[in-house]
């Protein structure tokens, strides 16, 4: 089965497409980069005892005061930004990578069964994913989070729970748009003759729904997921900003750059644009390839 | 070239109106070259009917989209020409192409759903149609459009005319799409499948108003269908399709029965027939190669009956077989 | 309604002129309604379609039942009702005597329900295989629903024969669909049609999506594989010449409704309904080399708003006052014709008011 993909048109088109090539190292890299953190971080940020408040605020190796030891620079506790910036990656990947895979669940499922059902279970999803997306992603998120607050108040918001209740909000939040495109699919497909020919044979509904229809309407749900990693990192990211998502003790992507915020107008520069461009860098390539996958898939343009 | 003479005795004129000489077609993909028509050559007369048949992947859509300058691209002309009325247009730039098209060659396709715009009227259509290649005013070009219409077949055309596609049923759209391809006394009607959407009553209708409008307005048509019912009834002249090739170009009577060629033969033999209930319908082993695949020397040797030595080796030209010419080295024996 | 208890099924051994297949007074009809809230807002009436009018219909054992009709005439609707893939809106079907609604519920000996005596055969070569699925798990679907064999080496054994028998290679079962031109692709459908081994197939425009010579080919197995085996065939197609070739009885439909059913020659040599005639005559024909015909004029109105009494009388060119008022019911007109027209069945047609 790899082999043939490997002789398909989306192997194909990945050869011909420097942008493809390109985005796709980027990606790799820095997931390899987050994957392997504790390995390859010159420093633990997350080692109290390692930090020497001394080694506080200084700029990256190539300026003056610069010590080749922080490449990228400290903070303001003395945390190499190099090292912050590979293990917040981690927080943001997981995030990302967690919060689509559950709106993917959740979004297929429903658009799955919305479709095939149809009649007032279709309506009913169909109407509350209507409700949903008239709310934005990140409000949706804010109030969830909001709630999870007030309900594990007395629980201590840890880390764990505050990184769950962040992947839940994510995909409450972006699973309309899986439902929609998979119900539609499911609609043509479901009028299909070789869905009839299943019928005719005698096989029960349910059967057909997972090994016959599902097959055939997950192609666009990959493209959809691609591109949703990199808003899912973002929104995560914008949450951590405001100051509702991870707590400030573990550091992701976001909340560095909420924290290096602070220090842009004193002059140290180095704690927001590393982590911001660390965003940039991971959410383009992703949406990069997104958009590689769908034109590579799309069977009109080959 | 022979001079034709067509079923109806029209007066023969001697030039054909469209000529096609050793057209090739080509394909470029990530596998290499694909020649989609291979050294196709014809002639259509002047009034004159000629079907095209095949079955699908025997190059005949291509053939006509090539004559329309409608292929698409990566496809393209790579040798051989196109003459109308002895100018050559295949290699004309696209607004040259685009002037002749409709004015001297029109064309007919097989959805007529699909065919006209459902934005707009077909009244608006027909005078936008006419209007482009004659030089009339709106007043005038309506009156045509309403008398197209009337010709057509279409019942009320003073009121239908301002009526949208949508508020035609299937028939009607088609003698719609017919009306259209008249509107500006096209020489040539280039119809792809005119009938195979159709009900079998309706498509009796529609033949016989292809044959008025040839016979009335001496226009020649170049009708591609894979069904040989509907050419026995129109053509005068049949050509023969197979793998981007012409197999066989003969009169309609001998092509069916007189065919020369081995796969005529097979493809006549394998037609049910209304009036006799036969046991088993004659097949053809195997299947028309894929334009990547065709086998060297004859296209059709690995499946023919009557396939000797030679048939592997060269490709046979068309050569003369009683009424008809095939392209068969058996003939010559 | 009372439960069907589950029971044997009552088949006895296999005979010709048995009835296998029954419709009685079937009708099928669609809401096409508009949505609710459109019918609220504009105060429309619920739409319906009838696809199917009060059909008669017997399919005897062994023989091959051609349907024939132009677009819009029911005939799809006939052969998924006669399946089981639609429910009557009123009437019922009958297999082997039993109502089939409840044809799962009957067993054989051997614990398989009576389903898998009945398949069917699409028209779209493309869209009546998944193109996920290898054609060997396509072909061996049946046999995992019914539960026929146990080992997975016996389902790829018997995968393999059904191959052979259809004229593809053992090895084809590992291949995808898309690999396979249409002929074959129904190939492989009849394959996966015979898995079951099954008594009644309904066969759905097989060969209308198909070359000429492919035709041949599919027809030719259909007729071999009937006489190997002994099946039932409902052939339906809009191809009367096809049909021709292949039936022993045929059916016509017209908007819903069976207006005549005779054996193969007496309705092609001496058609009495005047649509059958009608469409009979607009067959293009290879004999008639360059002769003009003059076709019927009209077309098929809107099934939505069918014709008053007889549905062909706008188009008829006998019909009279009484074939607008009054609808005609298929009668025998001999032992073994039916036709549902007035001026076929009444013997004082011909003094009815004209229209």
């Amino acid at each position: 089965m790899f082999k043939t993909w490997l002789d398909g048109p989306v192997a194909y088109s990945f050869s011909r497409s420097r942008v493809a090539q390109f985005a796709a190292l980027i990606a790799v890299l820095m997931f390899f980069g987050a994957l392997l953190a504790p390995w390859i971080a010159p420093h633990n940020p997350f080692d109290l005892a390692s930090l020497d408040l001394n080694d506080s605020l200084l700029p990256p190796a190539w300026s003056e005061q610069g010590l080749v030891k922080y490449v990228l620079g400290t903070d303001d506790q003395g945390r190499d930004v190099l090292s912050t910036i590979l293990y917040g990656s981690r927080i943001s990947l997981l995030v990302g990578f967690s919060s689509v895979l559950l709106a993917m669940f959740l979004g297929v499922g429903l658009g799955l069964l919305s479709g095939f059902v149809g009649g007032r279970l279709d309506a009913i999803i169909m109407r509350i994913a209507d409700v949903q997306l008239s709310f934005p992603a990140i409000l949706i998120a804010l109030l969830i989070d909001g709630v999870a607050r007030v309900v594990f108040a007395d629980q201590g918001h840890g880390e764990g729970v505050a990184i769950l209740v962040l992947i839940g909000s994510i995909s409450l939040a972006n699973w309309v748009s899986y439902a929609r495109t998979v119900r539609g699919s499911t609609l043509v497909e479901k009028n299909k003759e070789y869905v009839q020919a299943a019928r005719v044979i005698g096989v029960p509904s349910i059967a057909i729904m997972l090994r016959h229809v599902l097959p055939n309407v997950t192609g666009p749900v990959l493209v959809i997921a691609t591109i949703n990693i990199a808003t899912a990192i973002i929104t995560e990211a914008t949450l951590s900003f405001l100051g509702v998502g991870v707590p400030p003790t573990t550091p992701s992507l976001g909340t560095m750059i909420n924290n290096g915020n602070n220090f842009l107008y004193s002059g140290e520069w180095w704690l927001v644009v590393f982590p911001g461009l660390a965003l940039v860098l991971l959410c383009m390539s992703v949406n990069l390839l997104g958009d590689w996958l769908r034109d590579a898939l799309n069977p009109k343009l080959q | 070239m022979p001079s034709i003479q067509n079923y109806n005795n029209h007066p023969v004129v001697e030039a054909p109106l469209l000529e096609l000489r050793h057209l090739q077609v080509e394909f470029p993909t990530r596998k290499g070259l694909l020649r989609a028509l291979d050294d196709v050559s014809f002639s259509i007369g002047r009034g004159e009917t000629l079907g095209v048949v095949g079955e699908s992947g025997a190059g005949k859509s291509l053939t006509g989209a090539a004559i329309i300058g409608l292929l698409e691209p990566p496809g393209r002309i790579s040798s051989g020409e196109i003459l109308l009325e002895g100018r050559r247009i295949d290699s004309l730039p696209t607004d040259a192409m685009r002037s002749l098209r409709g004015k001297e060659i029109a064309a007919i396709f097989q959805d007529p759903l699909t065919s006209l715009n459902p934005l707009f009227s077909i009244g608006r259509q027909l005078t936008d149609t006419i209007q482009t290649h004659l030089p009339l005013t709106y007043t005038q070009a309506r009156q045509r459009a309403i008398d197209l219409l009337a010709r057509t077949g279409i019942p009320a055309p003073e009121l239908r005319i301002e009526h949208y596609p949508h508020q035609f049923s299937g028939g009607m759209r088609q003698r719609v799409v017919i009306a259209l391809a008249l509107a500006a006394e096209p020489k040539l009607i280039v119809a792809d499948e005119p009938t195979t959407a159709l009900d079998v009553s309706i498509q009796a209708q529609i033949i016989l108003l292809l044959k008025q409008v040839s016979r009335d307005f001496g226009t020649s048509i170049m009708l591609i269908t894979h069904d040989m019912g509907v050419i026995a009834e129109t053509a005068d002249r049949v050509a023969v399709m197979y793998a981007g090739r012409v197999a066989e170009i003969g009169p309609v009577d001998a092509m069916i029965h007189r065919p020369k060629h081995p796969y005529t033969k097979g493809l006549m033999a394998s037609i049910p027939s209304i009036r006799a209930h036969r046991e088993r319908l004659a097949q053809i082993e195997g299947a028309m190669p894929r334009l990547g695949a065709i086998p060297k020397g004859c296209a059709f040797n690995p499946r023919c009956s009557e396939s000797f030595s030679r048939c592997q080796l060269e490709r046979p030209e068309l050569q003369p077989a009683g009424e008809s010419q095939a392209a068969c080295w058996a003939l010559s024996q | 309604m009372k439960p069907y208890a589950v029971s044997r099924s009552k088949a006895s051994a296999e005979s010709d002129g048995q009835t296998l297949v029954q419709a009685i007074q079937v009708s099928k009809r669609f809401d096409v309604s508009e949505p609710w809230l459109n019918r609220l807002i504009e105060r429309k009436p619920r739409r319906y379609l009838q696809a199917v009018d009060q059909l008669n219909l017997e399919i005897k054992r062994g023989e091959t039942f051609g349907l024939v009709g132009e677009s819009g005439c029911g005939k799809s609707t006939v052969a998924r009702l006669l399946v089981g893939l639609y429910a009557c809106s009123s009437g019922e079907v009958r297999f082997e005597g039993h109502p089939l609604q409840h044809i799962d519920r009957i067993k054989e000996k051997n614990e398989t329900s009576l389903r898998r005596k009945i398949q069917m055969i699409f028209q779209d070569p493309y869209a009546s295989l998944n193109p996920r699925w290898t054609v060997g798990e396509i072909v061996a679907e049946p046999l995992k629903v019914h539960r026929m064999l146990d080992s997975r080496a016996s389902m790829q054994e018997r995968v393999a024969v059904l191959l052979a028998q259809v004229g593809l290679a053992a090895s084809d079962a590992e291949r995808y669909p898309h690999q396979f031109s249409g002929g074959q692709r129904q190939r492989i459908s009849i394959a996966r049609a015979l898995a079951s081994e099954p008594e009644f197939l309904v066969c759905d425009e097989p060969t209308s999506a198909l070359d000429v010579s492919v035709q041949a080919q599919v027809l030719n197995l259909m007729k071999d594989l009937q006489a190997r085996r002994g099946l039932t065939y409902l052939f339906i197609s809009h191809n009367l010449a096809v049909v021709r070739h292949v039936s022993d009885r045929v059916g016509v439909m017209y908007l819903g409704r069976l207006v005549e059913v005779a054996p193969n020659e007496d309705l092609f040599d001496k058609a009495l309904h005047p649509y059958t005639r009608m469409l009979l005559d607009a067959i293009p024909d290879l004999e008639r080399t360059g002769k003009d015909r003059t076709p019927v004029a009209g077309e098929v109105p809107n099934p939505l708003d069918p014709p008053s009494g007889c549905a062909f009388h706008p188009r008829c060119p006998q019909a009279k006052a009484r074939c607008e008022r009054e609808r005609p019911v298929l009668s025998m007109v001999d032992a073994r014709r039916q036709v549902a027209c007035f001026a076929m069945t009444d013997p004082a047609f011909e003094l009815d008011e004209a229209r």
